[in-house]
């Protein structure tokens, strides 16, 4: 009479034990970050004819911009503006033009400003050819034309 | 004179059943790799989530298993593809016993029976993402389980 009943608290012990599972959480928090320079200012030459200031001119040179990006970014180039000239240059006949290589290909040159998404980006270039057109020409001196770049 | 070990035995096995009670003793947070490609608890800045198990079975051992690692919540527009990563590792008997793993290794270790036995589990999560992760909150979750 015994025996059935100690088998019968035996078997219990042995039985598996419920599960407690339990979900372990870990949060976290990713925040944009974009970071700029300038790797290599332009250098704008002057054209054959004598109209075009340029940086895609021989032995000119297009700025270098290195942009470094997590997460979701907006990069914007202002309108180009000629910002200096010499003291005997007249401006207001002149156009101001940018162009865009590498990272961003924008080829045609243009007096707007451009903007772009970018996303989880590692160092890249990105190359500004900017020319100055004044079918009137160009005094001697030193001319500067600039574009502001913002990420964002 | 039976009486005796039949009463301890009745009474043992009236017992509630109870495989272990898991507590969270620190929270985990992930960090950003530099790369912005890793979000985990093992990346600088992050924090791996520590647990104390305890209550386990005295009369055997026990088998604590790590699943389930998954993304719960992500920002509006995140649905990058996603690969995902845990790793563990659990001490006992002030690390007289010791286990780890990973959750696509060895991701259960099983703990002997022993009296008054609490084990401390630090457990880490990893998501990676071939294109980044957008800004906002992210949530991951691990399973863990006594049987």
């Amino acid at each position: 009479m015994r025996r059935p009943v100690l088998a019968l608290a035996v078997l219990t012990l042995c039985a598996p034990a419920a599960a407690a599972p339990l979900d372990v959480t870990f949060t976290g928090l990713v925040v944009d970050t974009c970071t700029i320079a300038v790797a290599t200012p332009g250098i704008m030459m002057l054209s054959s004819d004598g109209t075009i200031l340029g940086s895609d001119q021989g032995l000119g040179v297009p700025a270098t911009v290195t942009v470094l990006s997590i997460g979701s970014n907006n990069i914007a180039l202002s309108a180009p503006v000629l910002e200096s000239h010499p003291a005997g240059y007249t401006p207001g006949g002149e156009t101001v033009e940018m162009n865009t290589t590498g990272l961003a290909s924008n080829p045609v040159f243009t007096s707007l400003g451009i903007d772009f998404d970018i996303g989880l980006l590692s160092l890249s270039n990105l190359f500004v050819n900017m020319q100055v057109s004044d079918p009137a020409g160009f005094v001697q001196g030193t001319y500067t034309a600039k574009t502001v770049l913002t990420c964002s | 004179m039976q009486l005796g070990p039949l009463a301890l035995l009745a009474a043992l096995a009236a017992a509630p059943a109870q495989a272990c009670t898991i507590g969270v003793s620190t929270p985990g947070i992930l960090a950003l790799s530099g790369d912005g490609h890793t979000l985990s608890s093992a990346n600088s800045g992050g924090i791996a989530s520590i647990l104390a198990i305890s209550d386990l079975s005295l009369l055997g051992s026990t088998t604590i298993t790590i699943s389930d690692t998954r993304l719960d919540v992500t920002p509006p527009g995140f649905a990058a593809p996603v690969s995902y990563g845990a790793t563990y590792s659990a001490d006992w008997l002030l690390g007289v016993g010791h286990a780890s793993g990973s959750l696509a290794g060895s991701p259960s270790f099983t703990v002997p029976a022993v009296l008054n036995l609490v084990v401390t589990l630090t457990l880490h999560n990893t998501v990676t993402s071939a294109t980044g992760f957008r800004q906002g909150n992210y949530t991951t979750k691990t399973t863990v389980t006594c049987s």
